[in-house]
């Protein structure tokens, strides 16, 4: 959490005073998620970062182990998937083929998605949240 | 297809790649931690108290400072 590179990149998002807001620590197991399932972590009524979610991955996101997928600048439509949106598969979408111990810091509103768990071994990652201080909103 | 990995980049693509922020050895490290936390959270299994365990067995009861057993 105090990894220069990562508070750069959360600072570069939110502004200088950010706090470590909670984190969790995910597994999917072998055969588990599904394709697509986007959505947002976060709703708030401003096209500011409030929030960001990180994701630290912790093996290499080959396309059997189920790797993120985001669809840029989606965080700026203010708005939920669709019912026929949320298992599809989006234009512009773009997938995160992360070696182990790489991140991605995305914004509290941006869709993103997991994908299947085709692989015979679990997919871990580590996810903090990480908010503006109101001082600074 | 290429990501963003351009800080400066955020604000448009409401995303950020941080590649290997991590070193492998520090990324398998925390994977097998996964395991090793899952053993230390294994519920115990239950086991119930011997009878009498908390029977007051003389005096009176003088509230939640007093003694069960004596």
């Amino acid at each position: 959490m105090t990894e220069p590179t990562l508070l750069d990149a959360v600072e570069a998002a939110l502004g200088d005073d950010v706090h470590l807001l909670a984190y969790e620590a995910i597994e999917i197991p072998s055969g588990g998620g599904k394709d697509r399932d986007w959505h947002s972590d976060f709703h708030f009524p401003t096209d500011a970062a409030l929030v960001v979610n990180v994701g630290i991955y912790l093996q290499d996101m080959t396309d059997d182990r189920g790797p993120l997928y985001v669809v840029p600048g989606s965080h700026r439509w203010n708005r939920e998937p669709t019912e026929d949106e949320v298992e599809a598969e989006l234009p512009g979408e773009v997938k995160l083929s992360l070696v182990r111990g790489s991140a991605v810091v995305f914004h509290g509103r941006l869709w993103h998605t997991g994908s299947s768990n085709a692989s015979d071994a679990p997919r871990r990652a580590i996810f903090p949240y990480f908010g503006r201080s109101g001082s600074s909103a | 297809m290429s990501y963003n990995t351009n800080p400066s980049d955020f604000p448009s693509h409401g995303y950020v790649v941080l590649e290997r922020l991590l070193s492998s050895g520090q990324a398998d490290e925390l994977y097998a931690a996964f395991d090793i936390s899952r053993s230390a959270d294994r519920p115990r299994p239950y086991q119930a108290p011997r009878p009498g365990a908390f029977r007051r067995t003389s005096g009176r009861s003088r509230g939640t400072s007093g003694s069960l057993t004596s």
